[in-house]
């Protein structure tokens, strides 16, 4: 004889396990704690689309305002999308933003000192030089070959979810990310790296 | 469309990819306040939203009566009693005949002269 116990679940966790829908229509009625679950679901993908599509000094303000974005047009939010792609173009539109404001790039010596151990062996090295090359390549494209190839091959978004994202075809997804590679692998290829 | 022969250079990219910096330590309290800041700033600017213009067209109409009928009843003469219309009659009266009383005398003296 098999008993079975109903285990209650507690609130916080019940919440945890909410569908984005949901906790946008709870957020929608006011309740800001579920939009505190929302970040906290999203918020590392926001913070990385960002941090490759602009630069470190200003990333936490970044974050900040794409999510303010999104409290306020939560209640134009269409329940038809999906709320993560809506997200990602607000994040998208943000980056827009900022770059065309002339933001400064980061030097990037500074970025490789913070990342540069006390003690580290040769390999370590080619790892912090691959990185830096990752991250010039990246500022080398446009800004549209960038975008693609950030959220294709770094965050592994979907073409027809990045088609969404940018509100453009997915043929134009799959030629802005053709010709991205293309240019990157050439970029790749000029500092010695053969793939 | 897959890009098989990409697969090292989305593979190299990731592997190389930089770091994220982590958020600022309260960055997540900072925007929940934020937003609950931005909500009470909202609030008034939506009841303004949504008054109705009408209502502003009507309440000066209103208040154009009320101002129109205040006016009339200050500035016009107050009703004349039964009394004051006697006493101005024969103060009329008086008036009149004294002055036709005067000259008839002054030209009567004057023409006798």
């Amino acid at each position: 004889m098999s008993l079975s116990v109903a285990v209650p679940i507690a609130p916080h966790q019940q919440r945890e396990e909410d569908s984005d829908r949901t906790l946008v229509q709870q957020c929608i009625q006011g309740d800001s704690q579920s939009f505190r679950l929302l970040y906290r679901r999203h918020q590392q993908r926001v913070r990385a689309i960002l941090y490759q599509l602009c630069d470190a000094d200003a990333l936490d303000d970044l974050v900040q305002d794409v999510f303010m974005r999104a409290w306020r047009g939560l209640p134009k939010f269409r329940q038809t999308a999906q709320f993560s792609t809506w997200l990602y173009r607000i994040a998208w539109n943000v980056a827009s933003d900022h770059r065309q404001a002339g933001a400064k790039s980061r030097d990037r010596l500074n970025v490789l000192k913070q990342h540069v151990p006390k003690q580290q062996d040769a390999a370590d090295v080619m790892h912090l030089h691959y990185q830096d090359l990752v991250q010039r390549g990246l500022k080398h494209l446009s800004f549209d070959h960038r975008t693609v190839l950030v959220l294709h091959d770094l965050e592994e978004v979907p073409q027809k979810e990045i088609a969404e994202i940018l509100e453009i075809p997915v043929g134009t997804v799959k030629s802005r990310l053709f010709h991205a590679r293309a240019a990157m692998r050439q970029f790749l290829q000029k500092e010695g790296v053969q793939l | 469309m897959k890009f098989p022969e990409d697969d090292p250079l989305a593979e190299f990219l990731r592997q190389h990819r930089m770091p994220t910096p982590p958020a600022a330590a309260g960055l997540e309290d900072q925007i929940m306040a934020a937003i609950d800041l931005s909500d009470a700033s909202n609030v008034i600017p939506l009841r303004r939203s949504r008054r109705n213009p009408w209502l502003f067209s009507v309440g000066a109409v209103a208040a154009g009566l009320v101002a129109g009928l205040i006016s009339y009843r200050t500035l016009s003469p107050a009703p004349v009693s039964q009394a004051e219309l006697s006493r101005l009659a024969s103060f009329m009266e008086n008036n009149w005949q004294n002055t036709m009383g005067d000259t008839s005398d002054e030209e009567f003296i004057s023409t006798a002269n």
